[in-house]
């Protein structure tokens, strides 16, 4: 059953609200142990069984009642991703570490730039691309000066929580960053799964340019 | 109140309100708000706030209102994050936790999403969705009794149904992770979800992007084998069904939970997800009992009382 994206939006954070007041009702210490309280911890907890199984029966995703759909969506024969590169000076074009995003993380903004960023116009898409080449240029400049690349969760170092999606990091100290870059551009890859054989294989990935961004 | 009502009535009861330790929720309240800093701290939510007005295009004015997200106000989302830093640390160290679980719980609900706003605001996987109901329950509960920096009970306080219920929906909630991962694969592929085929799909493609792979030998060497993929497809589908099932019997935990983890670590090699609830599945560990098996060999040996005579 579909329903309005508004209705889904209404729906979950009434549920969050709904345990929210609930949790603070229940908390109201009253005699200890009594009905009452049992009552009104029954009541949060009704509440809460209805809207996550509600949630996960029904697949659809109350945040943070959520349907926890995991590896179960259909996978096409051919697949698509978009890439970004870095172009120097010379025209060279550079892969980027997909730490030099952050605060973005990348996987997120690749979606981004899949859903979003081509319905931009213009001007919309060389904001974003400005914006994009001042992030990873600082990056950039950081790891050249001897600092870490991100400029948090540095206290961390190895154990920071990593993104959902593993990506390999490129620039970890000065000898590994291409010279400065001068502008981005935007790549969508397309590839038939059953043929490639692996990332450094690129049997039957076409490469479109889709978007070139300003020189700075 | 019909006999069957009274059946319904007495196994709820039962489920969620049999007399627990303290030390249990306390050590609840500590995973929780350990991890939650963890991943808080790992990300710069206002920095994300602070992109320009461009990348709010896509996102619907009910994503917005729903969690209260508007462009240009990085510099609040900056004060918000810290003082959600300072309410996870108190909730922590056991400082007014009540308070400081529901205040984190709020802003996390308020932060989290800045995440994939640009693209989603149906984010899940990044890692706060069990904290905030978490820190939502204790905030509700005495979480603060036990293991508190302030505040220490001697004798330890007795167990209650207090302290049991938020530890139960905590741990419900972790379950039903698995359980509707598996639920979503039924829905969307019935039995065909663990067809080789299917699974070796999924394994090339995870271990093609290069831009979001880090490992691949281990991915690619499953790909080509027909019953590695069946395997994998049967055994994930009976451990997410299945794993809802450590919370009728205990003894389940102790191979669900275990398996769980050596799953987590599995797919980070074979296909590059790094799963970031897995911390969480420590909620299933009896502090209580652990603590009472080191009590009891640091304990001496008594002498008997002939032994005594005799000396």
């Amino acid at each position: 059953m579909r329903f309005p994206s508004g209705f889904i939006h209404v729906a979950a954070a009434v549920g969050f609200a709904g345990f929210v007041l609930l949790a603070a009702v229940a908390a109201r210490r009253g005699r200890a142990g009594g009905r009452a309280s049992r009552g009104r911890v029954s009541l949060l907890l009704g509440w809460v069984v209805l809207v996550s199984f509600g949630a996960g029966f029904g697949q659809r995703n109350l945040y943070p009642f959520t349907h926890w759909q995991l590896l179960a969506l259909p996978i096409t024969p051919v697949w698509s991703y978009p890439l970004i590169l870095g172009v120097d000076s010379a025209g060279v074009e550079h892969r980027v570490d997909y730490r030099a995003y952050d605060p973005q993380s990348f996987a997120e903004l690749m979606a981004f730039m899949r859903r979003t960023f081509p319905a931009l116009d213009s001007a919309g898409r060389d904001e974003v691309s400005a914006y994009l080449l001042g992030l990873v240029g600082a990056a950039r400049e950081r790891v050249r000066a001897g600092r870490d690349i991100r400029p948090t969760g540095r206290w961390f170092g190895p154990f920071r929580a990593p993104y959902f999606d593993l990506s390999p990091a490129r620039w970890d100290e000065a000898a590994d960053l291409p010279p400065p870059l001068v502008r981005l551009r935007y790549y969508q890859q397309t590839w038939e799964i059953e043929r490639r054989r692996g990332p450094f294989d690129t049997t039957g990935v076409t490469r479109t340019l889709f978007y070139e961004g300003p020189a700075r | 109140m019909t006999a069957a009502l009274r059946t319904v009535a007495g196994a709820w009861d039962r489920f969620w309100f049999t007399p627990g330790p303290a030390l249990n929720l306390g050590a609840a309240r500590i995973l929780i708000a350990a991890h939650a800093l963890w991943v808080l701290l790992s990300r710069d939510f206002a920095g994300i706030a602070a992109a320009p007005d461009v990348f709010w295009t896509g996102v619907a004015p009910a994503a917005r209102w729903r969690y209260l997200l508007f462009p240009g106000h990085a510099g609040l989302e900056s004060v918000l994050q810290l003082v959600c830093t300072a309410a996870l640390v108190a909730a922590l160290l056991g400082v007014v936790p009540r308070l400081a679980c529901m205040v984190a719980a709020v802003l996390l609900y308020h932060l989290s999403p800045l995440e994939t706003i640009f693209w989603t605001p149906a984010l899940y996987t990044r890692g706060f969705e069990i904290s905030i109901v978490a820190l939502v329950a204790l905030a509700a509960s005495p979480c603060g009794d036990a293991l508190s920096v302030v505040r220490r009970r001697t004798p330890p306080p007795a167990p209650s149904w207090e302290y049991y219920w938020p530890l139960v929906l905590i741990q419900l909630v972790v379950a039903q992770l698995y359980f509707f991962a598996g639920w979503s694969k039924v829905v969307h592929h019935g039995l065909g979800w663990a067809d080789p085929d299917y699974i070796r799909r999924w394994l090339l493609l995870l271990n093609q992007e290069e831009q979001l792979v880090v490992f691949h030998r281990f991915g690619l060497w499953l790909a080509d084998r027909p019953l590695a993929c069946l395997a994998i497809g049967i055994g994930g589908y009976a451990m997410d069904l299945s794993f809802i099932l450590v919370m009728f019997w205990r003894r389940a935990r102790a191979v669900l939970v275990p398996l769980a983890v050596l799953f987590h670590v599995a797919i980070i090699f074979s296909m590059n997800i790094f799963f970031l609830n897995v911390p969480q599945l420590l909620i299933f560990v009896d502090w209580e009992a652990w603590a009472a098996r080191r009590r009891a060999r640091a304990a001496p040996a008594a002498v008997p009382a002939s032994a005594e005579a005799v000396a």
